[in-house]
């Protein structure tokens, strides 16, 4: 798994590359912690290049929008791979975030 | 004719007249007869003489003189032959064969025949007609062709005979006398007789004379060829052929020239008057220089000999004498002139066509024993230029002392004339000039006193050779616009110089000299190459050797001084060894040591030959005036100091002298210099400088070891001590007890004032000050209260290098409290974790002191690890107990045994991960108001791992049991617990869940989904698919709500329940196990028992992971209603 990010005025985008597993979804939750440390209150999961979001992975993303909805922000998924999807919706977790099919429509959106 | 008078009477006058008459016809008759008789006995006595003469003549001997006196007797039988010529036609010459005047004999001549006034011999040629002249003077104007006088007293009478031989006129016989009608009819027909006869026997002398004059040339030339066939010195050939050309003709003096460049010299002659001039006649090539010089300029043959006009008189002109004929060829070779062969006639006798082709001959022959000769010479003295170069060769080999080499080598040279040189120098290569090293001849002397130099980029032959390495002949160096003479050399007329090359360098520069011009060949340049080859070779292997013996003196020195240096270990002994030593090989005025001192001062410790040292030892000197010696870790030489009068006044040095010094150093460490002086401006060499160099390593050593050993006890009390506290720290049970162990400890071994003992805390990025030593007990204090940060102490946290001090310059607060702002501070480190630091004062900590602190900091280091080792030891500890009581939690909660329910089949399988996942699943029966047996199946993951998910699934499996337990409807079910761990938790955490309420009797199966993977359901007929429907995870909306699903096993039908461990269970490869396959093999496992299929699935899995850690737990329930058969045997 890696992870890079870019910060835009108002919206960080983490791009998330690889298999987010059990082994590998801890060091993404961190990741994710340490934006909204730094007050970064409005995130975008890219996730075009995810291979694999184990339920692990999936609760770095459930932990992280609950973290941000009360702060006010919150935390999307751009392009979001079948299998991510898959996962999401076996899940039943799509509802927590908005999803968009391009990174600009996500930060323009937030 | 006789006349008879008459005598009688007429009768007797008749009588008389008849008788008379008859006896007159009588007497006539008579006298007719007697006449007749003395004209028989004439023409018999003319016939007997002329037999005579004829037989005279042609018994004559060949010999055409012979034969010519012979006519000349014959013919003085006949007439008076006073004045008398024998001579023959030639061409346009007329030779006189006998010639006599007066009845004296006059020698041989040969005369111009001129066309337009041919006189009576022309005529007689012309007419082929003899003529008789009675009387000159009264018969002038009838004569066919004029004589002309010359002489008072002119000749009055002349018979002139052709000497004929078939059509051709031969010569002429001329018979004349001072008296008039001296010759008669008679005469001439006689003459001519003798003349016919004559003329044949002179034809076949001519003919014999042409065939022995051949028949000689042939000899000469034989004999000459023979002669010359055997190669013998020059000048001795030149005299023999000259020799023998004049024996074999006599009438000739013969000479010959020696042809150099433009200039013929006398070389051999038998002209008597030339014989004194033998060789210093000579003279230039050309015209107006005689024949000689013509011919060696024409390369042609030149004949000079101006023949006399024939006189008509021919009685007078022989008395004039004409010029004397002479011939010279040139004796050539492939155009090449190399002489000159020249005759001269001795007696007027000339030359005729063939003694010009002999001599031609001759010279040709000449040229080609000259030819031979000189090649022979060239042969020779290449072979023994050949062979001393040999000798050279082998003798500068031989030898390796350069000296040695360049004498012996002058000594060979000078014996062997080895070029026929008159100066030989040699040079040799000297940074960017070639000095004058070795010569001979004169001017050798002068060289060698006024150390002769030449710049390589300067002008000169010897300058350029040595720039162009290429080897140069200058024929005349008087045209040569580089030439400059060198001292004593101004007679130079050439020279050849030839580089010395090795490789790529220029060793020297080979020089040969003559006074004469040309003096050297191609051949004699590549010898001095081939020799100036091998003495570069030679000088190369010499200096090598040179070098070698020094080196080997060096380190039979440096040996001597190590093994010196060895037997003592007092420093003040030290110093005085390496300063004996290096006074055998290094000349110098003054020499002495610096060290640094515990003080980091630079101080004269020992020293040679200065007057002021005695007083100056010890005293400090600025160390600004030597090259920075921290600088250079390495033992280097720096040259000429410039600023360093402090220390020459120190010394009491006069000025000027030329200064080199060495770094000591060791190991990195600056220990100090080696300054050494020598008065006047001779700079040290590089030779030197590496000597000096190589005694500073030296000296450092020993130096080092004299201070080690000083130290040594000190360093055997402080190991010892060192290892006492190691000991000590092992024993400790705490790291307070370790640190406080070498705080006291910093102190005394060290000697170091202020010390604090620094650790780092990581989570505040701090370092806090544990122990301090040597501070008031209330700054002591306050700085332990004062946190640091790394750059406060100078220290990069990133930084994974090991303990090494670095300078710090502590910030104001730290600085106030700790007494000083410059601080050496060691940061602690282990496995490139930060655990501490020491911080010193600087000025404390030096030379030997930074190892043992650096020992210290190291110790101090293990403490820390250990410390810290021992509470990871110990975290690890909990988190493996952790470990053990989540995998506790989770076993101690899954069901012990599946439910047995008749035709059904139950199995269950479940493997937790090593760091323990949150997965598990469940059985129980439900109680319901209308009685029917139903069972309640979940199978759970929890999304977390370890203790928490342990906790957070035991939490979820209570709720869930307590939940279910009244329920009949699973979506009711998950909705609830969902409520109630929202209610429980804060957390993040969810949990999937799928849902059964199973009824076996009627095969009913009602589920509901709670975000978790479908079953997958395998009918009897083999169809295998997923069951449908959806539903969020639990524990994350508030309201979640669940719909119900319901399916009807029949017989045969397998229900497989499963978590994500199944079908995501990767390989090496990163690929899944996926859906697929776990179908497939749910599909073709159908038939056998629900145990059977959990153990293939659990198989397949194993064997598409292979080695790879599995990183998930794997969990599944297998739900199979038994089909017809197995109900049978059953």
């Amino acid at each position: 798994m890696e992870i890079s990010s870019r910060d835009y005025k108002r919206v960080s985008v983490v791009r998330v590359v690889g298999r987010v597993d059990s082994l590998t979804a801890p060091q993404f939750e961190d990741k994710l912690k340490e934006f909204i440390a730094a007050g970064k209150i409005r995130l975008v999961v890219e996730m075009d290049g995810t291979d694999y979001l184990s339920s692990a992975g999936a609760r770095a993303l459930i932990s992280a929008q609950k973290t941000l909805k009360p702060r006010g922000g919150q935390l999307a998924l751009a392009k979001p791979s079948k299998r991510v999807r898959d996962v999401l919706q076996l899940a039943g977790l799509e509802s927590l975030f908005q999803i968009f099919d391009d990174t600009e429509a996500a930060v323009g959106a937030l | 004719m006789a006349q008879l008078a008459p005598v009688g009477e007429p009768q007797v006058w008749l009588y008389l007249l008849i008788l008379s008459l008859a006896l007159a016809g009588v007497g006539a008759l008579l006298l007719r007869r007697w006449q007749s008789r003395r004209a028989l006995e004439h023409r018999l006595s003319e016939l007997a003489m002329l037999a005579g003469v004829g037989r005279a003549i042609l018994d004559a001997q060949l010999d055409l003189n012979r034969l010519g006196e012979v006519v000349y007797r014959q013919a003085s039988q006949i007439v008076p032959t006073s004045i008398f010529q024998l001579g023959l036609f030639d061409a346009d010459r007329y030779r006189l064969l006998i010639w006599v005047m007066d009845g004296r004999a006059r020698p041989p001549m040969e005369f111009r025949l001129t066309p337009d006034s041919p006189g009576i011999v022309g005529w007689m040629r012309e007419s082929r007609r003899s003529l008789l002249v009675r009387d000159f003077e009264s018969e002038r104007d009838s004569l066919p062709a004029q004589p002309r006088y010359i002489s008072p007293d002119p000749p009055r009478s002349a018979v002139f005979v052709p000497l004929l031989v078939g059509d051709s006129v031969l010569g002429a016989i001329a018979i004349q006398s001072r008296k008039p009608g001296a010759f008669t009819e008679s005469h001439l027909r006689l003459l001519t007789i003798v003349a016919n006869h004559a003329a044949a026997a002179l034809e076949n002398g001519r003919l014999y004379e042409q065939a022995r004059r051949r028949a000689a040339q042939l000899e000469l030339l034989a004999e000459v060829s023979q002669q010359i066939n055997a190669i013998q010195p020059l000048p001795s050939l030149y005299q023999q052929v000259v020799g023998l050309a004049a024996d074999k003709f006599a009438h000739y003096s013969v000479s010959f020239f020696e042809c150099h460049a433009d200039t013929l010299t006398l070389s051999a002659t038998t002209r008597p008057e030339w014989q004194s001039q033998v060789p210093t006649l000579t003279m230039a090539t050309g015209l107006g220089n005689g024949i000689a010089a013509e011919s060696a300029l024409t390369r042609r043959p030149v004949l000079r000999q101006e023949l006399p006009e024939f006189p008509r008189d021919m009685a007078e002109t022989g008395a004039r004498p004409g010029p004397q004929p002479e011939l010279a060829v040139p004796v050539e070779i492939d155009g090449q002139v190399l002489g000159v062969l020249h005759a001269h006639s001795r007696d007027g006798a000339t030359f005729d066509e063939s003694m010009v082709a002999v001599f031609e001959s001759l010279g040709a022959q000449m040229a080609i024993a000259i030819l031979e000769a000189r090649v022979y010479a060239a042969e020779r003295r290449r072979a023994e230029q050949l062979a001393a170069l040999a000798r050279a060769s082998s003798a500068v080999t031989s030898t390796l002392d350069m000296d040695d080499l360049l004498d012996e080598l002058l000594d060979l040279l000078a014996e062997r004339e080895f070029f026929g040189y008159q100066h030989v120098r040699i040079f040799l290569a000297q940074g960017g000039k070639l000095e004058y090293c070795a010569g001979a001849g004169k001017g050798a002397a002068r060289c060698e006193a006024e150390g002769l130099t030449y710049e390589l980029s300067g002008p000169g032959l010897i300058a350029r050779t040595g720039r162009t390495r290429k080897p140069m002949l200058v024929g005349d160096v008087t045209i040569e616009p580089d030439y400059i003479a060198g001292p004593d050399f101004e007679d130079t007329r050439s020279e050849m110089t030839a580089p010395m090359v090795m490789g790529p360098r220029l060793m020297g520069v080979f020089d040969v000299q003559s006074d004469k011009p040309q003096a050297f060949t191609a051949d004699d340049l590549q010898i001095l190459q081939t020799l100036a080859d091998t003495l570069a070779v030679a000088v190369r292997n010499a200096r090598l050797f040179d070098a070698e013996r020094r080196r080997r003196h060096l380190a039979e020195t440096l040996r001597e001084v190590s093994a010196a240096l060895t037997s003592t270990l007092s420093l003040d002994d030290v110093l005085d060894l390496i300063l004996d030593g290096l006074a055998r090989v290094v000349a110098y005025d003054a020499a002495s040591i610096l060290l640094v001192n515990d003080t980091r001062q630079l101080v004269l410790r020992a020293s040679r030959g200065s007057p002021g040292a005695a007083a100056a030892l010890g005293a400090p000197v600025d160390v600004q005036l030597f090259p920075s010696g921290e600088d250079h870790p390495e033992t280097v030489v720096f040259g000429e100091v410039d600023h360093r009068g402090a220390y020459h006044d120190l010394l009491g040095l006069p000025d000027p002298h030329a200064c080199l010094g060495a770094v000591l150093a060791l190991r990195g460490e600056h220990l100090g210099y080696l300054v050494v002086d020598r008065a006047g401006q001779t700079e040290f060499a590089p030779e030197e400088a590496g000597l000096i160099a190589a005694f500073a390593s030296q000296a450092s050593v020993a130096i080092e070891n004299a201070r080690l050993y000083t130290a040594q006890r000190e360093e055997t009390w402080v190991n010892t001590a060192l290892l006492q506290v190691a000991e000590a720290v092992v024993g400790r049970p705490t790291l307070d007890d370790g640190l406080e162990t070498v705080a006291l400890l910093i102190p005394m071994l060290v000697g170091v004032g202020r010390v604090a003992i620094y650790q780092w805390d990581a989570a505040t990025e701090k370092f806090y000050a544990r122990r301090v030593r040597g501070l008031e007990r209330e700054a002591a204090a306050d700085l332990q209260r004062l946190a640091a940060s790394a750059p406060d102490l100078g220290i990069d946290v990133l930084a994974g290098a090991p303990a090494q001090a670095v300078d710090c310059d502590l910030p104001p607060q730290l600085a106030a409290l700790f007494g000083t702002g410059a601080g050496m501070v060691w940061p602690l480190r282990a496995r490139g974790e930060l655990l501490g630091a020491v911080l010193a004062d600087r000025a404390d900590v030096f030379g030997r002191r930074v190892s043992i602190m650096n020992g210290i900091a190291h110790q101090l280091t293990m403490v820390m690890e250990n410390a810290l080792l021992a509470r990871e030891v110990a975290q690890q500890q909990r988190t493996e107990r952790e470990l053990e009581l989540a995998r506790g939690i989770q076993a101690s909660f899954l069901p012990k045994e599946c439910p047995s329910v008749p035709g059904w089949d139950v199995s269950a399988y479940w493997q937790a991960a090593r760091q323990v996942g949150g997965d598990f699943y469940d059985f129980f029966p439900l109680h319901a108001d209308d009685g029917r047996e139903r069972w309640g199946i979940v199978i759970a993951d929890v999304a977390d791992k370890g203790v928490p998910a342990a906790l957070y699934m035991a939490l979820s499996r209570t709720l869930m049991r307590t939940v279910a337990i009244n329920r009949v409807s699973p979506a009711t079910t998950l909705a609830r617990v969902n409520q109630l761990i929202l209610a429980d938790t804060q957390s993040s955490q969810f949990v999937t869940m799928f849902y059964a309420v199973w009824e076996p009797d009627t095969g009913r199966v009602h589920y509901a989904v709670g975000g978790h993977n479908l079953p997958l359901w395998a009918r009897a007929d083999g169809a295998v698919r997923s069951l449908a429907g959806r539903g969020a995870a639990l524990g994350v909306f508030d309201d979640a709500q669940y719909e119900e699903y319901e399916i009807e096993m029949t017989p045969g039908d397998v229900l497989l329940l499963y978590t994500d461990g199944v079908p995501d269970a990767i390989n090496a490869d990163d690929e899944d196990f996926g859906m697929e396959r776990t179908l497939e093999v749910v599909r073709q496992m159908r038939p056998e028992s629900a145990q059977h299929i959990v153990d293939a699935i659990a198989r397949s899995i194993q064997t598409h992971v292979g080695q790879r850690e599995a990183f998930d737990d794997l969990t599944m329930v297998v739900l199979k209603r038994a089909s017809v058969a197995e109900l049978g045997a059953g």
